[in-house]
C-alpha cells in the first residue's frame, strides 16, 4: 500500500482508531494483521517469504541467546546467510549472471547464464538489514532474544516502516510492542503534523518534479546539457523530498500510535562535509553501516591504508546495498572516495574555508553522485556528466529543449516548469528554518492564525497541486 | 480531548469550504463544461459537440471566427453553443449526452462531427485526449465532488491515465490487416522532423489507414451516445469531418480513398443504424481548404471554415423545424 493512495488514507484513520478503542492485551495483533494487510497490497504472496525470513531469525535469535562459543557464532552465520540468501536471489542473481556471463562473452568462453525473471519483493532490503540488526544484536548481547514470535514479527513487519525504513535497532523498537500507549493528543497533533509535511514534500515536491526528471533519465540522448544538469538538479531535490518525505510519513504515523522511531534525515544539504552528509542523510542506513560493517571491520583504529580502505569498501557496498547495478556501485564509491579525500585535505592542508565553499562543494559532490544513482547505465550516466559538464561553460540556452520533456504532461510547459523551480525554492526556505529552529517548533511557537494558516495551505497544496501519475516512493524499490 | 475534536473539524470545515472557493474562482474545473452549463441554463436550441477543427484558424486568415460563430453569420434563427474539446472524444460526448439527457433544459439539436483521424491509435490512445476529468465531472452525482477531483485523482481514486505514456506508445500500428510498427515509431523518431514525400506519406498512414471496426472503443461510445439522445427524445445529426483526401491519395495511392471511404462508409451505417443520420463530408473539401499541406490535418483555414458552415446550414440548420 502507498501512503499517497486512497487505500491509505482509509487504513490508516481505521486503524488507528482501532488501536486505541482496543484494550492493550489486542494490539499486537491489530498491528501485526494490519500491516500484513499493507504489505500484501504490492504481491500478496510475497509474505511468505517475507515470514520465511522472519521464522529463521526468530529461531536463529533464541538459539543465539541460548548458545555459547563458536555454536553461537554458527548459529548467527547460519541466520545471517540464509537472510542474505534471500537477498542475493531475489536482488542481486540476476547482477552477478549478467556479469558472469560478459566475463565468459569476453574471453569467448561457451557459458551461458540463465537470469531470473522476478519482480523484487518490496522493501526487501529494509526488512532483511532489520532482521539482521536483531540477530546481531543478540548475538553481542545488546538484546535479548524475543520469544514471542507475533512481537517479533511486528518488529520486522511494523506497516509505518516496513518498506522503507527508518531501518530500526531491536533495542529502540522491541520493547515499544509491549508498552501501553494512551491517547495523548498532543503527541497525535505532532504526528500528524509531521505526515501532513511529509505529504508535501513527496505528493507537492517530489511528485511534480519526478514529472520531469523521469522524462529526461528516461531518453537522455534527446536533451542537451543544461536540460540534463536541472534534471539533475530537480532529482536531488525529489530523491530528498521523496525519501525524507516517507520518513516523515512513516515517524508521524508512528508516532500518533506512541511508538518513536529513529529520524532519519536531518537537513543533509546544509551539511558542510561528506562526513557530516551522512550523519544527516538517511541515518538509520549510515549507522547501520557504520555498526556492522564499518565498526567490525576495524572502523578507524587501524592503519592509515586499511581505515580508507574500510571508508571506500563501506560506502561501496551501501551503493550496492540500494541497487543490483554498477551505477549504484560507482554513487557510493563517489561518497567513499570523496570521504577518504576530505580527511586526507584536512590532515595535510591547514586551510580553514568559509562555510559556503564547504557547503558548496558538499553540494557538489552529492550532485554528481545523484546522476550514478539515477542514471539507468553507467555509459548513460558518463553521457550526463560530460554533456553536463560541457554545459556549464555554454551560454547558449536552448529553451525548448529544456521545456521538451514537459510536452507530454502540459500544454503550459513554461508555467509549469517556473512552477517547478519555486518547489525548488520552497524547499530551500523550508530547510533552512528547519536547520536554524526546527521547522515544527517554529511552527508551533508562532501565532495561531499563522500556524493554521501555514497547514491550511498545506493541504490544499497537497489537494490541487499534487500529480495524477502514480509515482512510487523512489526507496520502494529497494 | 473535545478540544482536539472540534478544533480538527473546524479545520476540515476550513479546508472544504477554501477548497471549493479555490477551485470555483481560480481554478475552473473545465471550461467545456462550464459553457454546457451556461448554454443549459439559457436554453440554447443547438449544442455542438466540436474538436479542434471546429475553433482553429489559420495564421494567414483574415476572418478567425469558429466554424459555429461563421454558421451564426449565416443563420441567426437559432442558438448554437459550442462545446468543442482539443480532440473528437466520443467518450467524453457520451458523458455530456447522459449529462444533457438529466437536465430539464435539453437543446432540441445536438450536432456531432466526427473526425475519421481521431479513431487512429495517434489520438484515440494519446494519454492527454482522455479527458477522465470531464467524464468524471460530468458523470458524478456526489454534491462538490467535483471540487475535489484533483485529490481523488492524485490519490489514483479516479484514474485520469487509464492508458500511460508507455501503452500509448506500444499501441499497434496498421495499415488495413498490417501491423506496420509501434506509437513508439512514429512519435519518437527523429526522422519525421523533416518534410519530405516518404515522411507525409507514413503520416497519413498513421492516421488514417487502420480500418474501425465494431469493436472500437469510440464506436462503441457512439452507439451508447446515440441511445441515450434517442431515449431522451433529443434529435441528433452528425457528419463526418473533411479531411485532405486529395494530398491522402496523392501521398498513400488508391488505398487511401478505399480506406477511408470504407470507414467513413463504416461510421454512417452505426449512426444510421440508430435511426439518426449522417452525412459523409469527408471527400467534399478541396485541398486548398485545409490548413496544413506538410502534414495529415483535418483543420479548416478560412475559406474551409466558411464552405463547412454553409454546407451545416443547408444539411442540418435548414432541416431541423421540418
Amino acid at each position: 500500500m502507498l501512503f499517497n493512495s486512497f487505500s491509505f488514507f482509509v487504513f490508516f484513520p481505521v486503524v488507528t482508531s482501532l488501536y486505541f478503542l482496543l484494550p492493550h492485551k489486542y494490539r499486537w495483533a491489530l498491528l501485526l494483521g494490519a500491516s500484513c494487510l499493507f504489505y500484501m497490497a504490492f504481491i500478496p504472496y510475497y509474505i511468505l517469504i517475507l515470514f520465511l525470513t522472519i521464522g529463521i531469525d526468530y529461531f536463529a535469535g533464541i538459539k543465539i541467546e541460548q548458545s555459547t562459543g563458536s555454536r553461537k557464532k554458527w548459529y548467527l552465520i547460519i541466520s545471517i546467510v540464509s537472510t542474505c540468501l534471500v537477498l542475493i536471489i531475489f536482488k542481486y542473481y540476476n547482477f552477478f549472471g549478467a556479469n558472469i556471463q560478459a566475463i565468459a562473452d569476453f574471453f569467448h568462453w561457451n557459458y551461458s547464464v540463465k537470469l531470473l525473471s522476478i519482480i523484487l519483493p518490496i522493501g526487501l532490503s529494509f526488512h532483511t538489514f532489520q532482521s539482521l540488526s536483531y540477530v546481531i544484536e543478540v548475538y553481542r548481547g545488546n538484546q535479548k532474544a524475543e520469544y514471542n514470535f507475533s512481537i517479533y514479527s511486528l518488529y520486522v513487519m511494523f506497516y509505518p516502516q516496513l518498506v522503507a525504513g527508518p531501518i530500526e535497532r531491536p533495542q529502540n523498537l522491541l520493547h515499544q510492542f509491549y508498552e501501553k500507549h494512551l491517547l495523548d493528543f498532543n503527541r497525535i497533533s505532532e504526528g500528524l503534523k509531521m505526515m501532513l509535511f511529509g505529504f508535501f514534500k513527496k505528493m507537492v515536491i517530489a511528485d511534480n518534479l519526478a514529472m520531469y526528471v523521469n522524462e529526461v533519465y528516461g531518453k537522455v540522448n534527446l536533451y542537451d546539457g543544461h536540460t540534463l544538469l536541472l534534471a539533475t538538479f530537480f532529482f536531488s531535490i525529489q530523491i530528498y523530498c521523496d525519501f525524507s518525505g516517507y520518513s516523515d510519513i512513516a515517524i508521524g504515523s508512528a508516532k500518533v500510535m506512541g511508538f518513536k522511531l529513529m529520524d532519519n534525515f536531518k537537513n543533509p544539504y546544509m551539511s558542510l562535509s561528506i562526513g557530516e552528509f551522512w550523519k544527516r542523510w538517511h541515518i538509520s542506513l549510515s549507522t547501520w553501516f557504520r555498526d556492522y560493517v564499518y565498526i567490525p571491520l576495524g572502523g578507524n583504529r587501524v592503519s592509515t591504508f586499511r581505515l580508507y580502505f574500510n571508508l571506500v569498501f563501506t560506502f561501496a557496498l551501501s551503493g550496492f546495498w540500494h541497487g543490483a547495478n554498477w551505477t549504484f556501485i560507482i554513487w557510493g564509491l563517489i561518497h567513499g572516495l570523496s570521504l577518504a579525500g576530505s580527511n586526507l585535505i584536512e590532515k595535510f592542508v591547514k586551510i580553514n574555508f568559509s562555510t559556503y565553499i564547504k557547503r558548496i562543494s558538499v553540494l557538489v559532490v552529492v550532485f554528481v553522485s545523484w546522476i550514478f544513482f539515477r542514471a539507468n547505465n553507467l555509459n548513460e550516466a558518463f553521457y550526463i556528466v560530460k554533456k553536463s559538464f560541457i554545459s556549464i561553460f555554454a551560454f547558449n540556452l536552448n529553451i525548448n529543449n529544456i521545456l521538451l520533456p514537459l510536452y507530454n504532461y502540459t500544454s503550459r510547459t513554461g508555467i509549469y516548469l517556473v512552477f517547478l523551480i519555486c518547489l525548488t525554492l520552497v524547499l530551500s526556505a523550508i530547510e533552512v528554518v528547519d536547520y536554524k529552529y526546527g521547522l515544527l517548533k517554529r511552527i508551533n511557537k508562532s501565532r495561531p492564525w499563522i500556524r493554521y494558516a501555514i497547514y491550511v495551505i498545506a493541504v490544499l497544496s497537497i489537494m490541487n497541486l499534487g500529480v495524477t501519475q502514480e509515482i512510487k516512493f523512489i526507496y520502494f524499490q529497494f | 480531548m473535545n478540544n482536539f475534536f472540534y478544533k480538527l473539524i473546524a479545520f476540515v470545515f476550513v479546508v472544504v469550504l477554501l477548497q471549493v472557493v479555490l477551485v470555483y474562482y481560480f481554478l475552473p474545473l473545465s471550461p467545456q463544461i462550464k459553457l454546457l452549463d451556461e448554454y443549459l441554463q439559457k436554453k440554447y436550441q443547438i449544442i455542438y459537440f466540436g474538436d479542434s477543427i471546429i475553433q482553429f484558424s489559420d495564421e494567414k486568415d483574415i476572418d478567425r471566427s469558429s466554424v459555429v460563430d461563421m454558421i451564426n453569420k449565416i443563420n441567426s434563427q437559432y442558438s448554437i453553443g459550442d462545446v468543442s474539446f482539443p480532440a473528437y472524444d466520443s467518450g467524453v460526448y457520451e458523458a455530456m449526452m447522459d449529462y444533457i439527457s438529466r437536465s430539464k433544459n435539453r437543446p432540441q439539436v445536438i450536432i456531432i462531427p466526427i473526425g475519421l483521424r481521431s479513431f487512429s491509435p495517434e489520438w484515440d490512445r494519446r494519454p492527454f485526449y482522455q479527458f477522465e476529468k470531464e467524464k468524471f465531472i460530468l458523470s458524478n452525482r456526489i454534491p462538490l465532488a467535483p471540487y475535489f477531483f484533483k485529490f481523488f485523482a492524485t490519490l489514483r481514486l479516479v484514474d485520469v491515465n487509464p492508458i500511460s505514456q508507455q501503452q500509448f506508445l506500444e499501441t499497434p500500428v496498421y495499415y488495413g490487416d498490417d501491423q506496420i510498427g509501434t506509437v513508439s515509431y512514429f512519435e519518437n523518431n527523429e526522422r519525421f522532423a523533416n518534410i519530405t514525400k516518404e515522411n507525409i506519406r507514413d503520416k497519413y498512414i498513421y492516421s488514417y489507414m487502420a480500418p474501425i471496426t465494431i469493436n472500437h472503443r469510440k464506436i462503441e461510445s457512439l452507439e451508447n451516445l446515440l441511445s441515450i439522445a434517442n431515449k431522451s427524445g433529443i434529435k441528433v445529426y452528425v457528419y463526418i469531418t473533411p479531411l485532405d483526401y486529395k494530398n491522402g491519395k496523392e501521398f498513400v495511392g488508391s488505398d487511401f480513398m478505399n480506406q477511408t471511404k470504407a470507414n467513413a462508409d463504416f461510421i454512417c451505417n452505426v449512426v444510421i443504424k440508430n435511426n439518426v443520420e449522417c452525412f459523409n463530408l469527408a471527400f467534399d473539401f478541396d485541398s486548398k481548404y485545409f490548413s496544413h499541406p506538410e502534414y495529415p490535418s483535418e483543420h479548416l483555414n478560412q475559406h474551409g471554415r466558411g464552405l463547412l458552415a454553409e454546407k451545416i446550414n443547408k444539411l442540418i440548420l435548414n432541416k431541423i423545424d421540418d
